[in-house]
């Protein structure tokens, strides 16, 4: 039970609402066994000719009314707890949800994408299923059973014990199959689990499948797998094939029983024939509850595994604390950021992803960050913004330790233009004012696109901006979707930029323009200018470069390239290759 | 006048009430269902087994019921025990016998319908197996995988659920129905009011829970894709201080799916109680009418208590299969989907066939050539702008050019794993598509880049599924590519599992096991895409022997990263922009000054004088930048 804690909260809100549902459940069941007790008292009378068709019409319509009375209260119990469930649902998924918003990129590392929606979809959908049927189901039969049971006992309680004797078989059988078929069904899943693997694997390799001709060979293996989950899935059909006649069986006994115990007793006068009419349709009615215990068992057991997963997110606790303690008064616009022996490495690895980093960047400026790939340089400007924890002074905006900002504070004074571009399937100019307000006047909107070089790219799609981006609209080239996010950093009009990488997939002509326009918005904000290339970073107040998380060289561009170090190397290389770009060769004369 | 935060909310609901249009306009299409027919004709007795097994358990059905009403009748008011006694034995070999026909049937169900999915599982690999590589670029893995399992699982819903449980429950109400008639005409006709009012409910719970079962499909998978996205996009949301407007987004789609939700649950709840209290209502007919009867002093119309306990038992019996056969609707809706997209797969053309009447192929004797190919992966996107060269057989033919220039393409191409648009690429003057695929990938092995390793031991990746290599081959070929050495350090030596992103292989390692599976194979062309990836020097050393060892005597086509391979090269030829920019050896193509000098200068030249900083170039070089995946 320790297992549902997490659930108290939930369930408190709409306790009101389940215990209602219960009660229905409960006078529901109460009036289930009303109509064969009526019909067995009709049948009594007829039989004894003490029956006016008045009272037979009377009989008959009591018997309809209290079938609509508890037609009504399963109507309200089923909508009653099961609305209940879809509620709890709605609120889990939110809290899922506003949970994922709160945490750090180093989270969604350790959870890949698939898990996270596996378990907002598979386990959520279980559940739901653990807080409505299943507890619908188990109060039905809690309450079903022994009211049927009372009846019938009330009844003749001798006939009811006997009738009820081959229904002792039914906890070792369940108990028999339950064990048997949990097996077989994990046996089925793993073998099916086996196959997907091998197909995803096949899929994956598909060239060196095909380069090596082993399509048959393939085949075999896929053979192979395909049976042995036929296989599985027999045995476990062959089992559930016998599960639910075997109590069918049961039952029919128990009818066998009534009717030769329940005959005998009517034929030596000790019961009346409608009586043994009423016994035959209440032992009918106690098949049900008994069939829901078993799945309702089931139910509980995956929901409550469900729970655990879906708990084990609801509980996780993102690095990056919030300040505590009284808020700070933030300081006005114009911030500078320091950085004083900055150290930090990924949060479960030991190696240093920087270390000692000294930087003193005036409000305003621009700085200039180039390096190999996974040299730091990105992991540099996530830290000013938060998304991983820094030690307490190392990191200064403004004059205030990095920890002491609220990182939605933080947030909003900075624009961030990263290596991978993300743009949601939404219209283009939703997604560039993603970053403002989505009341940013289209005038604006249309002067970012420009400065960022995609208006015209935006104009040449019939519904220019309120194209929708995505599976079911348009896709956008990589250097469009870049240009895109460049548009939405230029709108928001924050006082530090950073652009990460941010042009790599634009050609060099656009490069340029984009750098002339943004020479612009740089004025008066403090500027991040992280690239491979020279030509991005050239024109920076300072430029530091950082290999293997330090900094190595730092100075102007005509400082760096006097150093002939390897910002010189790289910028020698970069120019031969632009060359090799703009050749014109005899290739062309010749096609 | 509306602020744009408001247009955006309403352009965004108005995609959505159109999406929701959509889904509800679709109407599944029965036809493709009834290929299904197709893969049941192999097993046509089962098939006839399950058919015979069906009408015996609706024939069977009301047997307890008319064991009982005889026993009332004629033993138990009566006074008869000695006959009861038998009744109760028949009515215990009557169960028995249901519960075997029952079991067996369930049985009998399941083979048909597993092996019918096994078939067309087999079926749906077989054609994936034999697309070409365009169709693999236009389907991710994962909508392949689902058609392959999830789809087929579905069809087989239909199969057992759909169409055997239809057959079954309506077998099972015109039993009972000829049952009552049987036995009480009259009292059987009392219940014929009742039917319009079970019509009118199932039909009417019928079309709206497709209506709110669609609409919780297109919600459901609405809110899930929004979330997927947000979670790829966290980053970007929690940089631009968005997570307030996206949750409230979020709420308003959780909300919509909720509430689509709780329309189904209002149509079960009110479906499941409305079809009680009409079965009461027939009940209370029963009662009432059969009371009169049985009260009544003609003898003609008369009603025995067995008779009324058989209708009683029977209404209830009759009411189960209507609430399965509306229960099975969305099943069967769902199904029929699935089934389009499978047979929207099979029908599917491979876009590289072979050719009806396939040249003999005949061991290669002097040459490859490109003669002006032109190739796009997209349609007018030239890839290839009218390449022609030669490769002598034996010669080594190395491949440079910056990236995107088309080399690689190159390769594919001459394995035929596309079509060229334009022009042609014969070996020994034969248009490889005059070739069965099978036949020209013999001749051919292909190394590239990226290593792809097989969940399995280090043999089986050498072997793959050629069941001709033995042990003794594979260590012979592992010897001579030098990977027997890493191989001899494990303590299981070949018999060392791998898997495809495992760490138990280092790169150069892997490259090694590539070079070792090529040699296996002993192929007359070599096809090698040479690793650019940074390699400790001690595996260096050992790929660039590897390297000479596979193209030693072997007409190669290598797409060279090292200096060594490029001065080994009989012929270089220079990729540019989709053209052959230059042609010639090393020394004559160092001399003309020309690209060639330019990307030697770029790339090749600091291997020579042994710098040993790969890593460092590649990060600004051309050839880095985008090609490090």
């Amino acid at each position: 039970m320790k297992v549902l804690k997490p659930l108290y909260p939930y369930i408190r809100r709409y306790r009101w609402s389940i215990s209602i549902g219960i009660l229905f459940v409960l006078m529901a069941n109460a009036l289930g066994p009303v109509v064969p007790a009526l019909l067995g008292d009709a049948v009594n009378a007829a039989e004894k000719r003490q029956l006016s068709s008045d009272e037979l019409w009377l009989y008959a319509s009591l018997l309809v009314c209290v079938a609509a009375l508890a037609g009504c209260f399963r109507f309200l119990m089923r909508r009653v707890l099961i609305d209940v469930s879809r509620d709890v649902e709605f609120d889990v998924r939110n809290d899922f949800f506003e949970k994922l918003q709160g945490m750090d990129p180093a989270f969604f590392d350790d959870n890949n994408t698939g898990d996270l929606m596996s378990r907002a979809t598979n386990d959520m959908d279980l559940l739901r299923m653990l807080i409505g049927p299943a507890v619908m189901y188990s109060a039905n039969t809690i309450f079903g059973l022994p009211l049927t049971m009372v009846w019938m006992l009330a009844l003749d309680w001798k006939l009811t014990l006997m009738a009820m004797v081959p229904l002792l078989g039914l906890p070792p059988l369940v108990k028999f199959f339950g064990a048997r078929t949990h097996l077989a069904s994990k046996a089925q899943q793993d073998s099916f689990g086996e196959m997907t693997t091998m197909v995803q694997e096949n899929l994956a390799g598909i060239r060196v499948v095909k380069a090596y001709r082993q399509e048959r060979a393939e085949e075999g293996k896929f053979r192979e797998r395909n049976e042995v989950y036929i296989r599985h899935s027999l045995a476990l059909a062959r089992l559930q094939s016998m599960f639910f006649p075997s109590i069918r069986l049961l039952v029919g006994l128990g009818y066998v029983i009534l009717l030769l115990v329940g005959g005998r007793q009517v034929m030596t006068g000790d019961l009346e024939v409608g009586t043994l009419l009423s016994f035959l349709l209440l032992f009918g009615m106690m098949v049900w509850p008994l069939i829901a215990a078993g799945w309702v068992i089931n139910l509980i057991q995956r929901g409550m595994a469900s729970l655990q997963r879906i708990e084990k997110i609801l509980g996780s606790e993102s690095m990056v604390k919030e300040p505590s303690g009284p808020a700070r008064i933030l300081p006005a616009r114009g911030v500078d950021i320091r950085a004083m022996g900055l150290q930090f490495s990924y949060p479960g690895t030991t190696t240093p992803q920087l270390a000692d980093i000294n930087l003193d960047i005036p409000a305003g400026k621009t700085i200039g960050i180039v390096g190999p790939v996974g040299a730091g340089k990105s992991t540099l400007v996530h830290l000013l913004g938060r998304f991983y924890p820094v030690e307490r002074g190392m990191l200064y905006v403004g004059g205030i330790d990095i920890n002491d900002w609220p990182a939605l504070e933080l947030r909003k004074r900075i624009a961030f233009v990263f290596q991978e571009t993300f743009l949601f399937s939404d219209s283009i100019g939703w997604n560039i004012r993603f970053g403002t307000s989505e009341n940013a006047a289209d005038e604006a909107v249309r002067e970012a696109a420009r400065r960022a070089q995609v208006h015209p790219d935006i104009a040449g799609f019939p519904k220019a901006y309120d194209t929708v981006l995505g599976e079911r609209g348009v896709n956008l080239s990589g250097g469009q979707k870049q240009r895109v996010s460049i548009a939405r950093a230029l709108l928001r009009d924050a006082e530090i930029l950073v652009l990460d990488d941010s042009l790599s997939a634009v050609d060099t002509h656009t490069e340029e323009a984009i750098l002339r326009e943004l020479k612009d918005a740089m004025a008066g904000r403090t500027t991040f200018l992280i690239s491979h290339r020279i030509s991005t970073v050239a024109m920076a107040d300072e430029i530091v470069v950082i290999e293997e998380g330090r900094i190595t060289e730092r100075g102007t561009h005509e400082e760096l390239i006097a150093q002939g170090g390897l910002y010189a190397t790289l910028h020698r290389k970069q120019q031969t290759e632009a060359a090799i770009e703009q050749e014109d060769f005899d290739g062309e004369a010749r096609a | 006048m509306s602020t744009t935060a408001e247009k955006f909310q309403r352009d965004r609901l108005e995609r959505y009430r159109e999406e929701e249009r959509e889904s509800l306009q679709k109407q599944g299409d029965l036809k493709q269902t009834t290929r299904l027919v197709k893969y049941l004709a192999p097993r046509r007795h089962l098939v006839g087994l399950c058919i015979a097994m069906s009408i015996a358990v609706a024939l069977l059905t009301p047997l307890p019921m008319l064991i009982i009403m005889y026993s009332i009748d004629h033993y138990i008011m009566k006074g008869n025990y000695h006959g009861l006694f038998a009744m109760a034995g028949w009515l215990l070999l009557a169960e028995i016998l249901i519960f075997a026909v029952d079991r067996t049937n369930t049985v009998v169900i399941a083979r048909i319908g597993q092996e019918t999915m096994r078939d067309l599982r087999m079926e749906l690999f077989r054609h994936i197996q034999r697309q070409s590589l365009r169709f693999f670029d236009r389907n991710p893995v994962g909508r392949l995988i689902t058609r392959l399992t999830s789809d087929v699982n579905a069809l087989n819903e239909l199969f057992s659920q759909g169409v055997v449980g239809i057959f079954q429950q309506v077998f099972s109400l015109i039993v009972i129905a000829g049952v009552l008639t049987y036995y009480n005409a009259w009292l059987a006709l009392y219940l014929v009011p009742v039917l319009p009012l079970i019509a009118l409910a199932s039909w009417n719970f019928r079309n709206n829970v497709f209506h709110s079962y669609r609409l919780t499909r297109v919600r459901l998978s609405r809110m899930n894709t929004f979330m997927q996205e947000n979670i790829t996009g966290m980053r970007t949301v929690q940089a631009n201080a968005r997570e307030r407007p996206q949750f409230s987004i979020f709420r308003g789609l959780n909300d919509a799916n909720r509430e689509a939700h709780l329309q189904t649950v209002f149509q079960y709840a009110l479906f499941f109680p409305v079809i009680e209290v009409i079965s009461a209502l027939g009940l209370g007919i029963i009662l009432w009418r059969g009371g009169m009867m049985y009260l009544s002093p003609e003898a003609s119309t008369t009603l025995t208590v067995g008779t009324l306990a058989l209708f009683v038992q029977a209404l209830e019996r009759f009411f189960q299969p209507i609430k399965d056969l509306s229960e099975k609707y969305n099943v069967v809706q769902s199904a029929i989907a699935s089934s389009e997209r499978l047979f929207a797969l099979l029908d599917t053309k491979p876009a590289v066939e072979d050719p009806a009447e396939p040249v003999a192929v005949a061991p290669l004797a002097h040459s490859i050539e490109f003669r002006d190919v032109w190739f796009a992966y997209n349609d007018e996107q030239w890839v290839l702008k009218g390449v022609s060269f030669r490769v002598e057989k034996g010669q080594t033919a190395a491949i440079v050019g910056p990236t995107g220039s088309g080399k690689t393409t190159l390769m594919s191409l001459l394995c035929r794993f596309y079509d060229i648009q334009k022009g042609a690429i014969l070996i020994d003057g034969v248009d490889i598509r005059e070739m069965r695929q099978e036949d020209l990938r013999k001749k051919i092995a292909i190394v590239l880049q990226d290593v792809f390793l097989f969940y399995g031991t280090i043999a089986e990746n050498v072997r793959l599924g050629e069941t001709t290599i033995n042990d003794a081959r594979i260590e012979e070929v592992c010897r001579e590519t030098g990977f027997d050495q890493f191989v001899r350090r494990f303590p299981k030596g070949y018999a060392t599992g791998v898997r495809e992103r495992g760490a138990t292989l280092s790169t150069g390692q892997k490259q090694l096991l590539s070079f070792a599976r090529a040699l296996a194979f002993d192929p007359e062309i070599l096809v090698l895409d040479e690793a650019t990836a940074n390699i400790d020097t001690e595996s260096e050393e050992q790929l660039r022997r590897a390297v000479a060892k596979l193209c030693d005597g072997r007409t190669s086509l290598v797409i060279a990263h090292r200096l060594s391979t490029i001065q080994r090269a009989h012929k270089i030829l220079v990729i540019h922009h989709g053209h052959l920019a230059e042609e010639g050896n090393h020394e004559e193509l160092l001399a003309k000054g020309g690209l060639y000098r330019k990307l030697y200068d770029l790339q090749y030249r600091e291997q020579g004088m042994g710098t040993g900083e790969l890593g460092t170039v590649r990060e600004g070089g051309a050839v880095g930048r985008i090609e490090a995946r």
